[in-house]
């Protein structure tokens, strides 16, 4: 009977030690990329009116982009208010390291200046840019957010909107996204993983 | 059987009859009140987990779930005292996209066991126009009216948009 104890503890201990030997790497809050994805290249309108290259403003910085429109109460204020008191708790060491970039696609209805009220509710150094249809189709298809639902015909409302993919997709200082946060993604998610990714963990796939 | 519990039986099965007949039928004559998961009812409906999400502007979303244990009804209006206008938004895709034009418009159906939900990243009830904007721990009235349930005014309570990842079901 004692021999049978012993035995069991002694697989459990060598199980418990294989376990946190596999697991070196703790889970990430956002969804890993099966590839990491290079920032886009696209030069929009920012809200200052003037063209904004987004590699070139943003080479060498983590970048945090996703699409939206300004006008819906839901989705876009629940992402960029969730992502931006966690920038505060985290405070400025962390948060001076993250230029927030928002595209609005719904160009026709968000001016620079309806952007720039929209983001400033959050936090002015929220980067918000804007362009023609054309330009901004383009820009989603580069940074692989589905322009439109997806498995349905081009979805438009009547009042012009388009489906929109609604995650945020985060880029490192090599200009490259290994990791993006979906629409629920918490204030405690971020505040774990954006420190890891400062601090040079890098998600990779096999640590899902 | 002896002839008095032939009565009594008989009694019973027509009591029983008739109040079956009654509770089947669309009784819009139920008080609304406390349902038993603590929403509030109103005819055969219940709306329950109503809350509203504010980022400091003019306009705000409201969610909430409305369930049906009887005959088809309807979400024909909504309104409330701090808005110029509520008006129904989005549907959830099964890509996670969403498209932003209104759901339909009203009315919006509520069938026998199949909720009419009002869920952060799902359709919202869009408050435009506020008077100014809420704040986290106001409480906000909204006036539902139907097509055959009475209507009902409940109490939404109203809270920061960066909290609401946090109150979403997984």
């Amino acid at each position: 009977m004692i021999l049978i104890a012993l035995g069991a503890v002694a697989v459990l201990g060598i199980g418990l030690v294989a376990a946190t030997r596999g697991t070196s790497e703790k889970p990430w809050a956002g969804q890993i990329l099966p590839e990491a994805q290079p920032k886009p290249e696209f030069v929009l309108t920012g809200t200052d009116g003037k063209p904004f290259d987004l590699q070139a403003r943003t080479e060498g910085r983590w970048t945090i982009l996703f699409f939206g429109y300004t006008s819906c109460p839901d989705i876009c204020p629940i992402n960029l208010g969730t992502l931006n008191t966690a920038l505060e708790t985290l405070g400025p060491a962390v948060r001076d390291q993250f230029d927030v970039v928002f595209v609005t696609v719904d160009p026709d209805r968000d001016t620079p200046t309806t952007i720039r009220d929209f983001l400033d509710g959050f936090d002015n150094r929220f980067i918000g840019l804007t362009g023609t249809t054309d330009q901004i189709v383009a820009a989603q298809e580069a940074a692989k957010v589905p322009p439109a639902e997806e498995g349905t015909a081009a979805e438009t409302g009547s009042n012009g909107t388009v489906g929109h993919a609604t995650q945020m997709i985060v880029y490192g200082p090599d200009g490259q996204a290994r990791i993006v946060y979906p629409f629920g993604t918490r204030q405690s998610d971020w505040t774990r993983d954006l420190p890891r990714l400062l601090g040079g963990d890098v998600p990779t796939p096999a640590s899902r | 059987m002896s002839s008095r519990l032939r009565v009594i039986i008989s009694a019973v099965v027509a009591v029983a009859t008739v109040g079956v007949a009654v509770g089947c039928g669309t009784d819009t004559r139920e008080p609304s009140g406390q349902g038993a998961t603590g929403g509030t009812r109103t005819g055969s409906l219940e709306v329950s987990a109503a809350f509203v999400g504010t980022h400091g502007t003019t306009s705000a979303a409201a969610y909430l779930e409305i369930r049906n244990r009887g005959a088809d009804d309807a979400l024909v209006s909504v309104s409330s005292p701090v808005a110029a206008a509520v008006t129904p938004m989005g549907s959830m895709s099964a890509s996670g996209s969403v498209n932003g034009s209104p759901g339909g418009g009203f009315p919006l159906p509520i069938e026998r066991d199949d909720p009419l939900v009002f869920r952060p990243g799902g359709a919202h009830l869009m408050l435009e126009g506020l008077g100014s904007p809420l704040s986290s721990g106001d409480t906000v009235e909204l006036q539902l009216g139907f097509e055959h349930a009475p209507p009902v005014s409940i109490r939404a309570e109203v809270v920061n948009v960066a909290r609401i990842p946090d109150l979403m079901r997984r």
